[in-house]
């Protein structure tokens, strides 16, 4: 199982996910031609792809999904509540290009499970998903206001993480954002911040080679930088030394990360 | 009745109602002309109507990084070759250093003096830059610098000299920044005009008033730990008529005031 984090950030978010049979995109939220770009500067071709996987309405998470699915005849998946949700903001869909991908549920693609688990965001129905194969487990989870022990439960153990690392909490308070974006950021259904995520994460990380992907950073409330500084103090002080078998990476809003195994 | 002729009366008494509610649009269209042009009067002509005056700084830089450092650790172990001072660490980051025979720096009023004397006497003395001296209290206070400028008000980038009546120096604490590194990402500089018309507009700069210097450095914008992430910081300088000294921060990169929690009275001449 290999991945790419396409682009991440509140300008647009898409995951690239692939097997020996299957491609799937994880939410398409910039515009078709960007997509395309995206594919191409990682030498893949939206033409192999098996489905995408919508994780909820937000317009940076399925910008580019209608375009993408009339051009490319790509199943699109996402639960009742997001499709009733996104219809209206994605034109016209063909009916044979929309499953349902229901919440807390596995879909098997040959050696590829993919299971949806809830998140707390304020959205429809968010879920994101995790990927298993062969004993391999890639965890992909941002857009959530906290990281409680059920989705704990559904991530922990994995080798490679997709993980919101939104905010730094100071900076946001001190931004000229008007003060209910604020609240709602901070929120239960809103953002994890760069420490709540360090946090949860040393709560799901076990001691054996893990990649985390810092992700879905904020333009205007962090810098990545700051979130890897941050990410690694906090880890440090839960005990979990960043650089022995933890290793951190950057995300990108309009560069895609290189392709790794997991 | 002549309806004709009272035809005629309300279409003549209608049309000049129009005309006079067509002028009063006008006169009305036109002040608003006005005020729009008034709202776009530049920066300098509201400064100089006010009678503040301002040079922009020769400081051009576009392109800036935030900055971060680590609170640097103090041991005794790297300080033991250092003669003439026995030395404190309290709380492991802040050194106080005390001078078996106190140092002679001449003039304090020359700020020359005061620069060479850090920079030969205190430890890793040349890191530091003067910020205000006073001379009431005997002492001087320098702050850490990182490319050659000042972070500013910071409590863990400071060094303060004190001198007795004999304009002998006997003792200074200092803290610091270490690992000082840029980030990857750079941001765009605000010119210092527009830090200037930021406090103009929070109705900070009195008229009558002289900014004398503006210069760039770095404010502390995120906490973590043991990390500072800094940010670029416009200083800006003001005299009043009085000849009281004001600075005044703006965030370089967004253009918010920063507040200090200091007086910015009883600054002396740098």
């Amino acid at each position: 199982m290999r991945f790419s984090v396409l682009a991440s950030g509140s300008s647009g978010n898409a995951i690239y996910v692939e097997n020996e049979e299957h491609a799937f995109l994880i939410d398409a939220g910039l515009s078709g031609r960007k997509m395309e770009e995206l594919f191409a500067s990682v030498d893949r071709n939206m033409k192999n792809l098996s489905g995408i996987l919508v994780t909820h309405e937000h317009s940076d998470h399925i910008k580019g999904i209608g375009v993408l699915a009339r051009k490319y005849k790509v199943p699109i998946y996402a639960n009742a509540k997001t499709w009733m949700a996104m219809d209206p903001l994605v034109g016209n869909i063909p009916l044979e290009q929309k499953f349902h991908f229901d919440m807390e549920t596995v879909k098997t693609f040959g050696s590829l499970d993919i299971q949806s688990f809830a998140v707390s965001h304020d959205a429809a129905d968010p879920m994101f998903y995790v990927f298993h194969e062969n004993g391999r487990k890639l965890v992909l989870i941002t857009d959530t206001g906290y990281v409680s022990d059920r989705m704990k439960g559904h991530i922990s153990g994995a080798d490679s993480f997709v993980f919101e690392s939104n905010h730094d909490v100071g900076m946001l308070q001190m931004c000229r954002y008007p003060w209910s974006i604020k609240r709602r950021i901070l929120s239960d259904v809103g953002h994890v911040s760069n420490e709540d995520a360090a946090i949860a994460m040393s709560e799901v990380i076990e001691e054996k080679p893990t990649r985390i992907y810092l992700s879905h950073l904020s333009k205007d409330n962090n810098m990545k930088d700051l979130a890897r500084m941050s990410v690694t103090q906090t880890l440090g002080s839960c005990g979990v030394s960043v650089g022995e078998y933890l290793n951190l990476y950057d995300t990108d809003a309009n560069k895609a990360t290189e392709i790794v195994t997991v | 009745m002549d309806w004709n002729k009272t035809k005629n009366i309300f279409i003549i008494v209608f049309s000049i109602l129009n005309v006079f509610l067509y002028s009063l649009y006008l006169n009305r269209y036109n002040e608003a002309q006005e005020v729009e042009v008034l709202g776009e009067t530049s920066i300098e002509e509201r400064l100089e109507a006010d009678n503040i005056l301002f040079k922009s700084a020769p400081d051009d830089t576009i392109k800036e990084s935030y900055i971060s450092g680590n609170i640097r650790m103090y041991s005794l172990e790297e300080l033991k070759l250092i003669d003439n001072q026995t030395f404190e660490i309290v709380d492991r980051t802040k050194l106080v250093s005390t001078f078996k025979e106190p140092v002679a720096i001449g003039s304090v009023e020359m700020l020359t003096t005061l620069k060479e004397f850090v920079d030969n006497q205190v430890f890793e003395g040349s890191r530091y830059e003067l910020y205000d001296v006073d001379l009431e209290a005997k002492q001087a206070v320098f702050f850490q610098t990182i490319n050659n400028r000042q972070i500013f008000f910071n409590q863990t980038a400071m060094l303060t000299i004190y001198w007795n009546d004999e304009n002998k120096v006997y003792k200074y604490e200092q803290t610091s920044f270490k690992d000082l590194e840029s980030f990857e990402q750079s941001e765009n500089i605000l010119p210092d005009e527009r830090a200037v018309e930021v406090l103009y507009q929070r109705n900070l700069l009195k008229p009558n008033s002289t900014i004398t210097a503006i210069s760039l450095g770095y404010s502390t914008l995120v906490q973590l730990t043991e990390t500072q992430v800094f940010a670029p910081t416009w200083r800006v300088r003001v005299e009043l008529q009085d000849g009281t000294k004001e600075d005044y921060f703006v965030n370089a990169v967004e253009g918010k005031i920063i507040e200090f929690n200091v007086k910015p009275e009883q600054i002396e001449e740098e």
